[in-house]
C-alpha cells in the first residue's frame, strides 16, 4: 500500500511563509494541485521530491521520513520541474540515456523503455536530434518522457502542460490516463481545465495553505447556488466586475454580453442560477468571495 | 487416446486462505520495481565518465600532457628546476577550473533540480566527479613532484608543499566563486578566478628566496589554512545542496 503523507509541513524563507502546516495523505490516484502563482505549489512539490527541506514537519512515504529513505525513495520518484533543464547539445536519445543511468534503469530494459516513451510522447522521429533544435512543446514532452523513465510509483509534475498546444495537452491527458491508477500522480497547474479532466482529487492552495481539498463532486457542492449567468449591456460590465468575481464573459451578436458570476447573492435582477464548474470553484476559493 | 480419462481432474479443492496468501505474495512481487537495480561503484564511475564534457576532461588531460612536455624540455635543457617549480605551481593552480566548470554545468543549464531527485543524485554525481578529477590532479602533482625532486636538491616533502599550497588555495577561491555564481556566464568568471590564481602562483618566482628553507614554515602555514578553508567550502557547497539552495533559484 503506497502512501505519502504530509505531516504539518511548513517552509519559511526568512519572514515569508511559503507553506503553512500542510497536512494531507496521498494514496494511489491522480491529484491536481491548483493555485495562483506564488501560492506555494512549486515549493510544496520541491519538498515532496526532496529538493527542498521543510522548515518544520515531515513528509512520510509509507510511514518513513523521505530524507531517511534516501535513494530508496528517489527510486520511486518521477519528476518534471516547472523549469525543465537540459543539456542543449545532447540528443534526445543521449539525454534519456543519461537520465536512465542516474535513475538506475538497467541498460537491457532502458532502450525499450526509452523507445516506448518517445513513441508515446510523439518524439520518436526526433530521437537523434539535439535538444536545442526542438520546439518548446517538444522539450516539454521530453520532460514528461524522462519523468516516466523509471516507471515511477510517485509521479510529480509541476505545470506539465505549460507551453503545450491544445493537441499536445490532449495527448498528455491521454498519456496520463494510460498510466493507470496504481501510483500516486500529483500535478500542479493554474489551468483549471487540465486538472478538471485528469485529476481524481483536487487540492486548492492559497498563501501556502490548502484551502479546499476533495473530489470534483465535493468541490462543486461548495459553490452550488452561487453561480449566476446574466445578459448585460457592455456599459454595466465595469460595475459588475468591481462588485462580483466574474468567471467568464462572452460577447453576443445582439450587442449584449453573457456574464458568468460567482456570488453569494444574486448579482442582478436578470441573473439566473447556473450549474457550477471547477473554474467557478477555483475563482470562489482563491479570492473571489465578493458580493 | 484410449486412456484420455487419466488426465481429467475430477475435483479440485481450493484453499481460499492459501489462495489469498499466494495472491498477496504475487501482488507484492509485482509492486517490486521492475525497471530498477542498484548499480555498482564501477558502473557509476563508468557511467559518469561517459557524460563528462569533452572540454573539461580534455582540458585536464591536455594540462597533464603540457606538464609532461615541459618537464621533458626542462630536463633536456638542464634548465633551472626552481623556475620549473614556479611554472608548475601556476599550472597546478589552474587545473582545478576544469572540475569547477564541469560541476557548474548542471546548475548553469538548470538540470540540477532534476538530477537531485534521481536515484544517483546531484550530491553523489558531484562526489564522483570530484574523485575523478581529483585523481587526475593528484596524478599530475605526484608526477610533477617526483620529476622536480629527481632534478634538484630539494626534498620531496618541500616540493609537495610548494605545489600543493597554490593548488589548494586556487581551489578555495574557485569554490568560493562557484557558490556565488548562478548563471551560464558564471563559467567565464570561474575561468577568470583560475587565471588569477595561476598568476598569483607565479609571484614567488620573482624572488627565488621564497623557495628556500627559511620560508618553508610560511608555506606550511598557508597550506594548512587553505586546507581548512577548502574543507569548509566543500561542506558549505554540500549543505547548500541539501537545503536546496544552489539548486532552486526561482
Amino acid at each position: 500500500m503506497l502512501e505519502l503523507k504530509l505531516d504539518r509541513v511548513s517552509k519559511h524563507y526568512k519572514q515569508k511563509i511559503v507553506a503553512d502546516r500542510l497536512e494531507f495523505t496521498f494514496q494511489k490516484g491522480i491529484y491536481g494541485l491548483l493555485g495562483e502563482n506564488g501560492a506555494g505549489k512549486t515549493t510544496l512539490l520541491r519538498m515532496i521530491v526532496g529538493v527542498l527541506k521543510p522548515t518544520a514537519g515531515e513528509i512520510l512515504c509509507n510511514q518513513r521520513e523521505i530524507g531517511k529513505l534516501g535513494g530508496a525513495y528517489r527510486m520511486k520518484l518521477g519528476y518534471l520541474p516547472q523549469k525543465f533543464g537540459y543539456y542543449p547539445n545532447f540528443t534526445v536519445w543521449r539525454y534519456l540515456e543519461y537520465l536512465t543511468e542516474l535513475k538506475a534503469v538497467p541498460l537491457e530494459t532502458a532502450g525499450d523503455r526509452m523507445e516506448k516513451l518517445l513513441e508515446q510522447t510523439g518524439l520518436l522521429h526526433v530521437k537523434t536530434e539535439k535538444i536545442k533544435t526542438l520546439s518548446g512543446g517538444m522539450v516539454r514532452r521530453l520532460g514528461i518522457a524522462q519523468a516516466l523513465l523509471n516507471d515511477p510509483e510517485i509521479l510529480i509534475l509541476d505545470e506539465p502542460t505549460a507551453g503545450l498546444d491544445p493537441k499536445e495537452r490532449i495527448r498528455f491527458r491521454n498519456l496520463l490516463g494510460s498510466l493507470g491508477r496504481d501510483r500516486i500522480v500529483l500535478l500542479s497547474s493554474h489551468i483549471v481545465s487540465d486538472i478538471e479532466f485528469i485529476a481524481d482529487e483536487i487540492l486548492i492552495m492559497k498563501s501556502g495553505k490548502f484551502i479546499e481539498t476533495g473530489n470534483q463532486e465535493k468541490m462543486l457542492k461548495t459553490v452550488e447556488g452561487k453561480v449566476w449567468e446574466c445578459l448585460e449591456m457592455p456599459e454595466n460590465l465595469e460595475g459588475l466586475n468591481r462588485k462580483f468575481p466574474v468567471s467568464s464573459m462572452k460577447n453576443l451578436k445582439n450587442g449584449k454580453v453573457e456574464v458568468r458570476i460567482v456570488s453569494e447573492i444574486r448579482p442582478s435582477e436578470h441573473a439566473v442560477q447556473a450549474a457550477p464548474n471547477l473554474e467557478d470553484v477555483y475563482l470562489y476559493q482563491t479570492g473571489g468571495r465578493k458580493g | 487416446m484410449g486412456n484420455k480419462d487419466k488426465f481429467i481432474l475430477k475435483e479440485v479443492s481450493i484453499d481460499a486462505r492459501q489462495k489469498q496468501k499466494i495472491l498477496k505474495k504475487i501482488s507484492e512481487a509485482v509492486e517490486e520495481k521492475r525497471y530498477l537495480y542498484h548499480p555498482s561503484l564501477w558502473e557509476i564511475f563508468r557511467g559518469q565518465l561517459k557524460y563528462i564534457s569533452g572540454f573539461c576532461l580534455g582540458g585536464q588531460i591536455l594540462c597533464f600532457v603540457f606538464f609532461v612536455i615541459l618537464l621533458g624540455y626542462f630536463q633536456r635543457q638542464g634548465g633551472d628546476m626552481t623556475e620549473f617549480l614556479g611554472i608548475g605551481s601556476g599550472v597546478s593552480a589552474g587545473i582545478g577550473v576544469f572540475l569547477m566548470v564541469e560541476l557548474s554545468r548542471s546548475r548553469d543549464y538548470g538540470v540540477a533540480e532534476l538530477e537531485q531527485v534521481c536515484y544517483l543524485n546531484l550530491k553523489q554525481v558531484w562526489c564522483v566527479k570530484m574523485i575523478l578529477f581529483g585523481s587526475l590532479d593528484i596524478l599530475m602533482l605526484t608526477a610533477m613532484a617526483f620529476g622536480i625532486a629527481g632534478n634538484t636538491s630539494l626534498e620531496l616533502i618541500r616540493i609537495i608543499v610548494y605545489l600543493l599550497a597554490p593548488f589548494v588555495m586556487s581551489n578555495v577561491l574557485q569554490l568560493f566563486v562557484f557558490t556565488l555564481l548562478r548563471s551560464r556566464k558564471g563559467e567565464y568568471l570561474q575561468i577568470g578566478a583560475a587565471a588569477v590564481s595561476s598568476g598569483l602562483s607565479l609571484l614567488p618566482l620573482s624572488d627565488p628566496g621564497w623557495y628556500t628553507a627559511a620560508y618553508f614554515g610560511v608555506w606550511v602555514c598557508v597550506l594548512a589554512a587553505a586546507l581548512l578553508f577548502l574543507v569548509r567550502e566543500i561542506i558549505q557547497v554540500y549543505h547548500n545542496l541539501e537545503e536546496g539552495e544552489g539548486i532552486c533559484w526561482n
